[in-house]
């Protein structure tokens, strides 16, 4: 129950908590309640979910990843924070190195066809699928999951300045687009 | 965030809000099972079946040779073949057509050799051809093996096979039916007469025996059972001896005594064969041997044997089943060297299992009729031969240097 206290406390559950996307502190000997996890990630799911897809990965993989991502927690030791921060920065890693296998024995050309997106509405997500990954995973970990600087930077473990270049120039690289078009 | 970048983001949340989500009952894995053994046990599951995969054809091979020559159900296909004879209704297709022969050789308890009687049939397979039987062959009358059916060489049999199911592991047809009609008995050839392969031939003073049977006992005295099966009525004609899956021949010399010599029945010749035989110049049939002497093929461009840079891939591929019968059906491909001296020829099917081991087996190659080098076994399996040409075959010992450029009108055995 300690665990679980710690645990909404760290996720924002009570916005009383510290903003820190990862937590130093010693490890829970408890692990995570399965029912209590899945709450907290489902309440985080559709905007990590969305923002997986638009760093690049299809919907299927998205999905795919998050659940790994869900399992990892259950057998995580320590602690959780910013829950969405976690399962964006996880699902990434899953579902990037589920792409690099897939590569390996998948041509080429179908990985090209599925990730891009055709429909009304979404020309800047298009836009956005072009951008380097790098600059990909900045914008969503900054606008879609609602990360802030230093929580991007600590998740995806890069300097705060890269961060704020990356995200400067996507964006502008956005507008550009955008205007062209 | 600058007054600029304001609309990019807005649009951008606007448009990714319109990402549809998967059903809400997807959002969460189903709970897992797993256990931490698992990836072990997936990883020593796939280890297995990678030896198993790797391992089987040898296996295969081992388990040919533990139970004799060609052992049953060596593989899936020719056991598909074989029950297509399976019911009455399918009694009719080809693969289970019968096919009248004589045995030529008996190699294992299920591999045997027959020359199908038809000369039109004999032509559209090797000639003798080598069948394999296994759990699923009919046997007739009804035995375990071919061998436990009690047939011998000359024995009259009938074979049913599918000519189109993948041969087996011995490079034979797989059987589907297998008819003993006379288990032992001389050769005999409807339209013709047999072609013998005889190892030995009587010199000018040879004095033998009294008869056939003194003959035999004097020359094998280790060999108490044996039967002898006369061509003929006359008391001069040829005899034919089988001691278990061993045959002999038996002919009267100009003396009157009778001359043993080991001998296998090759194949019928059509008297057709004969004439043409006879009308070819220096040709020398030999009726009394059964043996029709063949035109001596021409001899080698420079009357020496060829060197490998002078003779191609195909006639190496060639000359393997033509200067050894235990190629025969292996579909040899081979390649020359990088330096020029030898081929390396890689078998599709096994050769005729007439050793255990083929490492370092010594074979004569036949090039244009004439022995024009030896290959060399490389494997175990016979699968592998490094064969050379003219005088490199001698000196690596693989011919003798008296056989190189002699004529080979058939392959050789042992």
């Amino acid at each position: 129950m300690v665990r679980l206290a710690r645990l909404g406390y760290f996720m924002g559950l009570s916005r009383t908590g510290p903003p820190a996307l990862f937590t130093s502190e010693s490890a829970v000997e408890a692990r995570l309640d399965r029912s209590e996890w899945q709450r907290v990630y489902e309440e985080c799911f559709p905007r990590v979910f969305r923002a997986l897809v638009a760093a690049g990965a299809r919907p299927d993989e998205a999905e795919d990843a998050l659940h790994d991502a869900f399992e990892k927690a259950l057998t995580r030791q320590d602690e959780i924070v910013r829950p969405e921060g976690w399962l964006f920065v996880v699902g990434l890693r899953r579902w990037r190195s589920h792409r690099i296998r897939s590569a390996i024995f998948a041509p080429l050309s179908i990985l090209q066809h599925t990730t891009e997106m055709n429909g009304e509405g979404t020309e800047l997500l298009s836009e956005m699928r072009r951008l380097p990954l790098r600059q990909r995973q900045v914008l969503a970990a900054r606008y879609l999951v609602g990360l802030s600087q230093d929580e991007t930077a600590a998740a995806l473990g890069i300097a705060r300045g890269t961060v704020a270049a990356h995200t400067t120039q996507g964006l502008a690289k956005l507008r550009k687009r955008l205007e062209v078009r | 965030m600058n007054p600029y970048e304001r609309p990019v983001v807005d649009r951008l949340q606007g448009e990714v809000a319109q990402i549809p989500l998967p059903p809400r009952e997807r959002w969460t894995p189903p709970e897992r099972h797993r256990s931490r053994l698992l990836p072990a046990l997936a990883a020593t599951g796939a280890v297995v079946a990678l030896a198993v995969i790797i391992a089987a054809p040898a296996l295969e091979r081992v388990s040919s040779q533990g139970e004799g020559v060609g052992a049953a159900g060596s593989s899936t296909a020719p056991r598909a073949a074989a029950l297509a004879c399976a019911t009455p209704d399918q009694a009719t297709s080809p693969a289970c057509r019968l096919i009248t022969g004589r045995v030529v050789e008996v190699l294992g308890p299920q591999l045997v050799r027959v020359t199908p009687d038809a000369l039109t049939i004999a032509a559209d397979f090797e000639n003798p051809a080598l069948f394999e039987a296994d759990a699923r062959t009919r046997i007739e009358p009804a035995a375990s093996s071919i061998g436990a059916a009690g047939v011998k060489p000359g024995g009259r049999v009938q074979v049913a096979f599918d000519p189109l199911a993948p041969k087996t592991a011995s490079g034979a047809y797989a059987l589907t039916r297998f008819v003993v009609l006379s288990a032992v008995g001389a050769p005999d050839c409807t339209n013709g007469t047999p072609l013998m392969d005889i190892a030995r031939f009587p010199q000018p003073t040879t004095h033998g025996g009294a008869t056939p049977e003194a003959a035999f006992r004097s020359a094998y005295p280790g060999i108490p059972d044996f039967e002898l099966f006369p061509y003929g009525l006359s008391p001069q004609t040829p005899v034919w001896v089988v001691a278990g899956t061993d045959t002999y021949e038996a002919t009267i010399l100009q003396d009157g005594t009778w001359f043993i010599s080991p001998a296998k029945f090759v194949r019928c010749i059509s008297f057709e064969e004969i004439r043409t035989f006879s009308q070819t110049p220096g040709s020398s049939p030999n009726p009394s041997s059964l043996r029709p002497a063949p035109t001596d093929p021409p001899p080698f461009p420079g009357g020496r044997a060829p060197t490998a840079t002078e003779v191609t891939e195909q006639q190496v591929e060639a000359g393997m089943p033509s200067g050894a019968a235990i190629f025969a059906a292996t579909d040899p491909k081979c390649v020359l060297s990088a330096d020029q001296t030898s081929f390396r020829c890689a078998l599709s099917r096994a050769p005729a299992p007439e050793t255990s081991n083929f490492l370092d087996a010594k074979e004569p190659l036949a090039i244009g009729g004439r022995v024009a080098g030896g290959c060399l076994g490389l494997d175990r399996g016979g699968m592998t031969w490094q064969c050379y040409i003219g005088q490199d075959a001698v000196d690596r010992a693989i011919v003798g240097q008296n056989l190189l450029g002699q004529p080979a009108p058939y392959p050789g055995r042992g």
